[in-house]
């Protein structure tokens, strides 16, 4: 594990660590140096934890055996059965289009910015092994069919990230900010009582903050394809993809910012609304939540 | 897909979040734990050491690095090594008789070569194995303690060895108190038993030249006097002190002392009688004798500073002094450039100033007249160049590579040369190279 | 007797250095999330021990002088 870093930004103290691809970083209110450090610690520890817990790389963690299972029935823990709830509940929620059995179509999709689109009677073989439908979940015990895989990388950052924030909330201190590449979560004000200012950029404008918003308790995520895509015919293929059907969603918006009060949430509710495609920002606006949006 | 459009999605997804985050987050406050696999390693090395027209020695070493459980690590060390060619015994001149045989580790004959300047060789051929086990336990976060053993076997040479050490970690970790000790029960058996020390070799033709003390012992040369294996036991004793100085620097301090008790002496080095009544030639060889007791005594200073993040500076000096009259500066230099992510460029240098022996010799005079004489047969006496006041300098480079995340490769190259007080020993002029592959498993 | 003295200079010629160096970097009170620097493979005190150990037996078989940076490395005929 590679060594956390503390710097003292004279306002806040800004602790940073490599974790789920991102720079993570923790934003912390406090005179007390030791408290920080020690809040970071405990924060790189559980963003590790989650992040080997739940990767699809490594070898004998729980999704490994899921993956493995070959249609037998895998006792899980208590952790993953609450993970396994929302992720039924999402795919009730959203009629079937958040699915986390989709992710065997990356087998087919490629999102490297070239033209290869797959042919379809590939993506129509492992549509035979994607479908929560076709997958026995009664609390603690799952059963799939042989070949389906189960992929939380569409909740695992922003789970992540709500943990994180309290346990430094109720172990440190509240005055904090958690930032796992963009995925946020604010469990309280700075120490004087003033929101925490969070710029928001497009990277279409090179990174320009286009927008700020100030929280004092809450939680922001973003959800979009800017740099995963395939390009043809002057056609734009999001790496979002149906998975009632394998292929990307028509006309989704480049990026969609949702503002909520967990991160977990902010983070579905932008998913759910470029699963909409076109229709993404009237989902938004009937949600009455507060968004940004790059179509 | 058709959407309700209301609040509902929103409002359903929040219960089911709260579900999902429902349990307060108990937390163990992180103690630094490496990650197993880091610590897991295998090194390899095999070195290459060549003193010109004398010694060469190729060794190979492995050692297995693995950690068991949660507070223990286990080191195996393996070394094999051969050495070959011809050392310098002691001995200055050739004899008038041209030739004399007598053992030698290898048990073949030594010889010198015509020239009076030249010195006496020893020649042999021998071989070492060497196994060591360490075993490392730590009791509690801040304290730990190592347990050690290993064997050494050599044609005539046997060292069994057995070692402690504790260490404990105070002052918020910046400061590592240690203490060591280690003994070692050591035989040495060259052919036909340890020679009596400072006994006759040989005596030559023109022994009425020899000092008076000598004459009975030379009747006796046919049938030099020989023991059974000579044996040794060294304690070794270590206190130091390791601190962090600031965030760029480290240093340490270590204070050691060593007793040794038994057969010191080298069996195959000898001492030559010198008469300068006939123009310096040799008339009589004596075996070399070292007392029974030798108390050491070093204090070493070690830093490491690191000025950027990608260069380091080693430095580290050690006065050694003895009951035997040796003293000695030992200063080293290593300069550390990372060349590149993966690589680095290291420079390494080595001063070693030392004192001779009070009973070194570089031989014994015969007569009044000569230097070095001797009205009675010396307690203590050695003509062994590296009791002798000399000069090691050794100046190397080394290269290191990064294979990949778990592996690396190194490699060095030294060039070392030893000057001596004595003019009659030539300069000792050693190249040596070596090449170390790690690799984690 | 000049032998001696040599060795009395050299001594006080190091230790001045070694002064010298300590007054010349500060000494801090390092915090443990500042271990970061020393933690680095090139700030190790002993670096390489494959390099150290054959390096500590070549000097140990070809000076008079043994030990300073630790115990137990056993005898050999070499010496």
């Amino acid at each position: 594990m590679q060594a956390a870093k503390l710097i003292n930004k004279k306002t806040h103290w800004l602790g940073t660590f490599y974790s789920m691809a991102s720079q993570c970083e923790i934003l912390l209110d406090t005179k007390d140096e030791k408290l920080a450090w020690d809040a970071l610690q405990s924060a790189q520890k559980e963003a590790i934890r989650i992040e080997q817990k739940y990767s699809r790389y490594k070898s004998g963690n729980i999704i490994d055996k899921i993956n493995t299972a070959n249609g037998e029935r895998v006792t899980v823990d208590e952790e993953t059965a609450r993970l396994l709830d929302y992720a039924q509940q999402c795919f009730n929620l959203s009629d079937g289009a958040f699915d986390i059995t989709s992710g065997v179509l990356r087998k087919a999709w490629k999102f490297d910015g070239s033209n290869n689109i797959p042919d379809q009677k590939i993506i129509s073989k492992i549509m035979n092994q994607v479908g929560w439908e076709k997958v026995e979940w009664k609390n603690p015990k799952l059963r799939m069919l042989p070949g389906m895989q189960l992929d939380f990388g569409g909740i695992g950052k922003e789970y992540a990230v709500d943990r994180t924030a309290a346990i430094i909330a109720q172990h440190y201190t509240a005055h904090v900010l958690v930032n796992f590449g963009g995925d946020i979560s604010v469990a309280g004000p700075r120490e004087n009582g003033e929101a925490w200012e969070i710029g928001l950029q497009n990277p279409e404008e090179n990174n320009a903050t286009v927008a700020k918003v100030a929280l004092k308790k809450g939680a922001v995520a973003t959800s979009g394809d800017l740099n995963r895509f395939l390009l043809k015919n002057g056609k734009r293929y999001t790496h979002i993809l149906n998975p009632k059907t394998g292929w990307p969603i028509k006309n989704a918006p480049r990026q969609v910012t949702v503002l909520a009060n967990t991160c977990i949430d902010a983070g579905m509710l932008s998913t759910f609304a470029i699963l909409q495609g076109a229709e993404a920002e009237e989902f938004l606006i009937a949600q009455d939540v507060d968004y940004r949006i790059i179509t | 897909m058709q959407l309700k459009k209301s609040h509902a999605i929103r409002n359903k997804l929040a219960l089911a979040s709260s579900a999902l985050l429902i349990s307060s987050p108990a937390i163990s406050i992180a103690a630094e734990k490496t990650d197993t696999a880091d610590i897991d390693n295998v090194g390899i090395s095999q070195l290459y050491y060549s003193e010109e027209d004398r010694v060469t020695v190729q060794k190979t070493q492995a050692i297995i690095t693995k950690e068991i459980g949660e507070s223990d690590i286990l080191k195996l060390s393996f070394v094999y090594d051969t050495m070959s060619g011809a050392s310098p015994n002691g001995r200055i001149f050739t004899d008038t008789e041209g030739g004399i045989t007598n053992t030698t580790p290898s048990g073949s004959s030594s010889s010198g070569s015509g020239d009076s300047s030249d010195t006496w060789k020893t020649s042999f051929e021998d071989t070492r194995t060497a196994f060591n086990a360490e075993w490392e336990h730590k009791f509690m976060t801040v304290l730990t303690g190592v347990l050690g053993g290993g064997i050494s076997k050599e044609n005539d040479y046997e060292s069994n060895t057995f070692s402690g050490k504790l260490l404990l970690d105070i002052n918020q970790r910046r400061t590592t108190l240690m203490t060591g000790m280690s003994v070692a029960f050591d035989t040495v058996s060259p052919f036909g038993g340890v020679p009596g020390g400072a006994t006759v070799l040989a005596c030559h033709s023109n022994a009425v030249f020899r000092p008076t003390w000598f004459d009975d012992d030379c009747d006796k040369t046919e049938n030099p006097i020989r023991y059974k294996p000579g044996e040794k036991v060294v304690n070794d004793y270590i206190i130091g002190v390791t601190q962090v100085w600031n965030r760029r620097t480290l240093m340490q301090f270590n204070f050691s002392f060593s007793k040794e008790d038994g057969y010191l002496s080298d069996p195959y080095k000898q001492v030559s009688i010198i008469s300068s009544e006939l123009d310096g030639e040799e008339v009589a060889v004596l075996h070399e004798k070292r007392p029974d007791t030798r108390n050491t005594k070093s204090l070493y200073y070690k830093v490491v500073h690191v000025p950027t993040d990608n260069t380091s500076i080693h430095f580290s000096y050690r006065y050694f002094w003895d009951d035997w009259g040796v003293a000695a500066d030992t200063v080293e230099g290593r300069l550390r450039i990372n060349l590149t992510s993966r690589t680095y460029l290291q420079m390494h240098s080595r001063l070693h100033f030392q004192g001779k022996a009070d009973f070194f010799q570089p031989y014994v005079g015969a007569d009044e007249k000569s230097s070095y004489y001797s009205s009675a047969r010396p307690n203590n006496i050695s003509a062994d160049s590296r009791l002798s006041q000399l000069l090691t300098a050794t100046a190397g480079v080394k290269v290191g590579v990064k294979i990949n995340k778990s592996s690396h490769i190194s490699a060095r190259i030294e060039r070392m040369t030893q000057r001596y007080k004595n003019k009659l020993l030539p300069t000792m002029k050693t190249f040596i190279s070596q090449i170390n592959l790690t690799f984690k498993f | 007797m000049l032998k001696i003295k040599l060795q009395k200079i050299h001594l006080i010629a190091l230790l001045a250095t070694v002064l010298l160096f300590l007054s010349g970097c500060a000494y801090e009170k390092v915090k443990p999330w500042h271990r970061d620097v020393l933690a680095k493979d090139i700030a190790q005190l002993v670096p390489d021990p494959l390099e150290n150990e054959s390096d500590e037996h070549i000097y140990f078989s070809k000076e008079a002088a043994k030990g300073g940076q630790g115990v137990g490395g056993g005898g050999c005929g070499c010496n």
